[in-house]
């Protein structure tokens, strides 16, 4: 970003690099990057979740 | 070259467009709940809460609160994963799906439409405060409806104006006190409900409003629960770039922002239901206790300064995100003062229906085709290309022909479905299906089926490339 004032541009430069050189292998071999990476239980847990509510509502609804 | 100062880069970090390292990041999951608690309780769920009540009876109540706001959220969550992955700010993330120039018009949407929430959040309190204060016996124009409300309104948004200016670390212990204090006070006022009233007339009390057709009534109170629910979408990554764990973010927004704050809508509705009015205060007046009254008005006015400041802080990063050279202290002025414009603008309060309709439109839109982008690049993507306008994620003329074209047939749907202003339905499906959810699905599978089929290939789009080509990119 060329618009940028300066030292940012130099500190996000800085950032990017680090990025790119500690982390990006990691995000794009899906493994833990910067941070611990999701899980596929907690997509389990929140699917879950809507299937819940959804029953709950079509019965609250169906029982009037 | 010029080297930052640490104290001047930890200024950029937290309120600028620099990505977050991981030392950097100060939220986890139980800060999450707090932020997203302290956010979510507010004039939006007392109000839609309120909405629900005077259209439907308790027992259809409760499950459309609980679903209209939960299921949204969980639809639209895999776009907090994105932002916690990479530290970025929402807008500038996806970047990468919408385009440089197709971002910005999200972004511009982004921050006119939200200046409606703040105004929402200021004029419920202004409304508490002068009703409370009335009730109590106190004179004087602070105590009447004009220019009382509107006064209180405007203190509202200065002071949520503040509390945001301070930035994040502040706001983080600010909104710690005040979501155990909201979550708290709102049980102890469902527990005095239903032991005053008994679960019996709760239950069994008639939706004071209805529309003549039950099934409107239904659809109607299933959608602007809807809209709620997926409003969050906008707000996610200004957020959870500060996560310091994926799973922090992703279930931080949705219990926080469904689930927990719930509750203050179930609150409203059910009072709504007994008192035949939109507004919680009138139920807290109409108790008839002083302790009840005293402890809502705080209630009320903690929900509303700290969901101001939760609206400001966001929408103050997106801002200086996009525009670097605009200094921080102007910009969440300008956004307290164009707040405080609309506060003063008859009839705003009472159109908030047709508000949450037309937020329900363009986040459940913005939402499919951003999970949809995350289902297909499992979000990978390249932290430079994000940077940089003229090289990286290049579409046509900075639009993603894709992401416009999805966005354009979700809207004719939803509004020949839903036209949120008249309330009416053109094509009649409505109420027989609501319009939020399906523009959605909509969204998602037209984006879903055009990126993957590759129809607009020559178009450059990086997302497109297996993540292995999409690594070597520039």
């Amino acid at each position: 970003m060329s618009s940028l004032p300066a030292g940012l541009q130099e500190e996000l430069e800085r950032r990017i690099a680090d990025f790119e050189k500690n982390f990006e292998a990691q995000v794009f071999n899906r493994t833990d990057a910067m941070i611990p990476r999701i899980k596929a239980i907690d997509y389990i847990v929140v699917a879950i979740t809507g299937i819940v509510l959804t029953i709950y509502l079509f019965l609250a609804l169906a029982l009037g | 070259m010029i080297r930052l100062g640490k104290e001047e880069i930890v200024k950029e970090v937290y309120f600028s467009l620099l990505p977050t390292k991981r030392s950097e990041r100060i939220y986890g999951f139980g800060d999450f709940l707090a932020v997203q608690i302290s956010f979510g309780i507010a004039a939006w769920f007392f109000l839609v809460g309120g909405f629900t009540g005077l259209w439907v009876k308790a027992s259809h109540a409760i499950p459309i609160v609980l679903f209209g706001n939960i299921v949204p959220l969980l639809l639209a969550s895999p776009i907090a994963i994105l932002f916690a992955r990479y530290g970025t700010e929402q807008f500038l993330g996806h970047r990468a799906l919408f385009g440089q120039r197709g971002s910005d018009v999200w972004v511009i949407i982004y921050l006119t439409s939200s200046v409606g929430w703040i105004a929402y959040a200021a004029l419920l309190m202004g409304s508490s405060t002068w009703k409370l204060l009335e009730a109590m016996g106190v004179s004087g124009i602070l105590a009447t409806e004009n220019p009382g409300m509107i006064l209180w309104a405007f203190v509202g948004s200065v002071i949520g104006g503040y509390i945001a200016w301070r930035g994040p670390g502040f706001l983080k212990w600010a909104l710690r006190i005040a979501a155990a204090f909201l979550v708290i006070v709102l049980i102890i006022l469902i527990v005095e409900l239903f032991a005053v009233y008994g679960v019996e007339k709760i239950f069994t009390t008639p939706p004071p409003e209805p529309f003549e057709d039950p099934a409107w009534s239904i659809a109607s109170a299933i959608e602007v629960n809807v809209g709620l629910g997926f409003s969050w979408a906008f707000w996610y990554g200004q957020w959870t770039r500060l996560a310091k764990t994926e799973r922090a973010a992703y279930h931080g927004c949705w219990l926080g922002w469904g689930l927990l704050a719930s509750t203050a809508g179930i609150f409203s509705a059910l009072t709504a239901i007994l008192v035949g009015s939109f507004d919680p205060t009138d139920w807290l007046i109409a108790y008839g206790i002083p302790w009840v009254t005293i402890v809502g008005l705080f209630l009320i006015l903690v929900a509303n300064i700290s969901s101001i400041a939760c609206l400001i802080y966001p929408m103050s990063i997106t801002t200086r995100t996009r525009w670097p050279r605009f200094r921080w202290t102007p910009i969440v002025v300008v956004f307290v003062v164009a707040s405080i414009v609309l506060e003063a603008i008859p009839g705003v309060f009472e159109s908030y229906n047709k508000y949450l309709a037309i937020i329900s439109l363009l986040t459940g839109v913005y939402s499919g085709i951003a999970v949809a982008d995350y289902l297909i690049t499992r979000g990978t993507l390249k932290l430079r290309a994000l940077y940089d306008r003229k090289r990286g994620y290049r579409y046509w003329r900075g639009f993603n022909i894709s992401a416009v074209i999805a966005t354009i047939v979700a809207a004719v749907f939803y509004l020949t479905t839903l036209e949120p202003i008249s309330w009416t339905s053109a094509n009649g499906l409505f109420p027989y299906i609501t319009a939020g959810i399906p523009a959605y699905f909509i969204a998602f599978v037209i984006y879903y089926v055009l990126t993957k089929s590759k129809v607009f290939d020559r178009f450059y789009a990086p997302t497109l490339l297996p993540a292995s080509e999409a690594q070597k990119q520039t």
